[in-house]
């Protein structure tokens, strides 16, 4: 009878882990691809010095988010953000505005394959 | 390197804590349900212990999962024997009154070879001797021999042998123990006494058992071998 309550423990735990790892994925995932669609805007208004500072921000705040995200999530799928983040930001002082859509889209792109895979929609689970 | 180390670390505890959760039978006899716990849990446990880009919760969240799982599962076969079957399957009888059932050892896939091999386990070495033979649901065969061919016992001889009780281990490198002693009903003062009686000091012995009509045995420790 106590392993069945552990077991009950156990599920109760689990539940409310992996709850919380999809609330905080959507909202990490969901407040950076706003302000990468915010810089692809900004780029497209050709406003550089704004897009920068906005890149910086999202920057600043992946990075806090990164070590969330790292404890549940394959380490290497958040290196590759971190390193198209850092592209994006050298793109921003002295790249073609063609190669920062690309990167803001590449980025947008991994955040939302992070979003969804950790939905539990079928071709996840398969 | 420092990381490995502690993931590792990490992860036996979590192991070794979930095989205590799942019980004994974990570690004796095991179930089908048993065996598919135990091999995935060591399966998912190398992988976050291996790779350090994945996750320590990618391998401790299925774990708990398959822990939880084999508890519901074994409370489930205990309450309905039904699902208990599904589960586990049911035993099957290989040599029924001294015949050996080739059909049903067609079904296990079972060749000669590999049942004389589990008779020979159980000290059964012609298979004229063996009266009842079934293949139990955790794979191990339990026999009945012929009456004629079981070993004789006390009850057949119809002789009167005391109950002694369980001979346990009192002393054991020069520690005493507590539990041993409740088992045959003695308490520290009976050992130190017999070790007065004997000329004996606690730490000279290394093995002390006792049972509970009072009998015992005394093994002192080799010169040189104390530890």
């Amino acid at each position: 009878m106590n392993r069945l309550w552990a077991a009950g423990a156990i599920l109760l735990i689990l539940i409310a882990v992996c709850t919380s790892a999809v609330f905080i994925t959507q909202s990490i995932t969901v407040s950076i691809v706003e302000q990468m669609e915010e810089i692809s805007l900004t780029i497209l208004k050709e406003d550089r010095q704004t897009a920068t500072a906005l890149c910086k921000k999202t920057i600043d705040k992946w990075q806090v988010h990164h070590a969330v995200l790292c404890t549940y999530m394959s380490h290497i799928q958040l290196e590759e953000i971190d390193r198209s983040l850092t592209a994006l930001s050298a793109y921003l002082e002295y790249g073609e505005e063609a190669d920062i859509q690309a990167e803001c889209n590449r980025i947008i792109e991994m955040i939302s394959h992070l979003q969804e895979a950790e939905l539990p929609y079928i071709q996840n689970i398969l | 390197m420092i990381i490995s180390i502690i993931r590792a670390a990490l992860l036996y505890t979590m192991i070794i804590l979930a095989i205590r959760i799942m019980g004994k039978r974990q570690i004796s006899e095991l179930q089908t349900s048993e065996l598919v716990v135990t091999l995935l849990i060591s399966d998912i446990a190398a992988i976050p212990m291996q790779d350090s880009a994945q996750p320590l919760v990618s391998g401790i969240v299925p774990i708990a999962v398959l822990v939880m799982a084999e508890i519901v599962i074994s409370a489930l076969m205990l309450k309905h024997s039904g699902f208990r079957k599904l589960v586990c399957g049911s035993p099957i009888i290989l040599i029924n009154d001294g015949k050996v059932d080739q059909r049903q050892m067609r079904r296990l896939r079972m060749t000669i070879e590999d049942l004389f091999e589990q008779l020979r386990q159980k000290d059964v070495f012609s298979i004229h001797d063996v009266a009842y033979a079934i293949m139990e649901t955790n794979g191990k065969i339990s026999v009945i021999k012929r009456p004629e061919k079981e070993t004789i016992s006390a009850d057949t001889l119809k002789l009167e042998v005391p109950d002694n009780g369980l001979e346990t281990v009192v002393i054991s490198d020069g520690e005493l123990s507590d539990f041993s002693l409740k088992i045959c009903e003695k308490d520290a003062d009976w050992v130190y006494n017999i070790l007065q009686k004997e000329s004996y000091d606690i730490k000279d012995i290394f093995i002390m058992t006792a049972n509970r009509s009072g009998e015992y045995r005394i093994i002192k420790k080799n010169k040189g071998a104390s530890s």
